[in-house]
């Protein structure tokens, strides 16, 4: 039903921590940020940065281009919507069914 | 009445005032043969095996009205009549390697003649990042969307 599963697995997974949810809140408003300006703003150390944008990267939410020394992240839409898109998904399905049970409840209600 | 919620994402939230007690509405989730006349949404069941208890499994073929047929399945881990349910739900795909197990909770609060479901699902990989969690995906997709709309 739902493809590239595994990779929707792990965006998840990724967002299940409030400081990686937060890093990725942050990266949305400033489009680019340095992993240095990231563990400044979380007031966190660069080790511990770079474990959670390791872990942002693996599953596609995040770029990283590496300047001289320093490492210039971004977000990548595309792996932010098809996980979004996976959720409308399920949310249409469900729906659809909440409506038919709602036709069938107030079809049987009279009758007690 | 309805009103669903996505920017709590990645947990769907679905909430739905019925017209009917809420033993009625629990009947409709617990008994297979009230189960068959809503879910699925289009198409009908097949092969059901249902077990709603603690511990119970289920099976449900369904199939679609473009001839498809597809199955899902799943364990209750709580079951509290009339009150509250609560099972792991994972579509079975050719490549098992592509099965993911969400988490429902369906929850059923008393308004007298009415009754309100709260119906959630989340998206989550294991229990133990579910749990890690509880305080959850509060922060949505929403903002970032719209962050990166713009």
């Amino acid at each position: 039903m739902v493809k590239h599963s595994e990779k929707l697995d792990d965006v998840f997974a990724a967002l299940s921590d409030p400081t990686r949810r937060h890093i990725v809140e942050r990266l949305a408003r400033t489009d680019q940020l340095t992993a240095g300006a990231i563990a400044a703003d979380f007031a966190i150390s660069l080790p511990a940065v770079s474990k959670h944008l390791k872990v942002l990267e693996r599953c596609g939410l995040l770029r990283r281009k590496i300047v001289g020394r320093e490492h210039h992240c971004r977000l990548n839409p595309r792996a932010m919507r098809a996980a979004a898109d996976w959720l409308e998904t399920q949310e249409r399905f469900w729906n659809a069914g909440f409506d038919k049970l709602d036709e069938l409840l107030s079809q049987t209600s009279d009758k007690e | 009445m309805h009103d669903t919620q996505l920017s709590a994402a990645p947990t769907l939230t679905i909430r739905r005032t019925f017209a009917a007690p809420r033993a009625r509405v629990f009947a409709a989730w617990a008994d297979i043969e009230m189960l068959r006349q809503w879910f699925p949404p289009e198409g009908r069941l097949l092969d059901a095996t249902w077990e709603p208890r603690e511990g119970g499994t289920y099976r449900l073929t369904l199939a679609f009205p473009s001839g498809e047929e597809m199955a899902v399945r799943g364990v209750f881990s709580e079951v509290r009549r009339p009150e509250r349910l609560a099972f792991t739900f994972r579509w079975e795909e050719d490549d098992p390697a592509e099965e993911r197990d969400t988490f429902i909770t369906v929850e059923l609060l008393d308004k007298g003649t009415e009754t309100e479901m709260i119906f959630t699902q989340e998206g989550f990989r294991d229990e133990t990042s579910r749990d890690r969690h509880n305080d959850g995906w509060s922060m949505g997709f929403d903002n970032i969307d719209r962050a990166l709309a713009t």
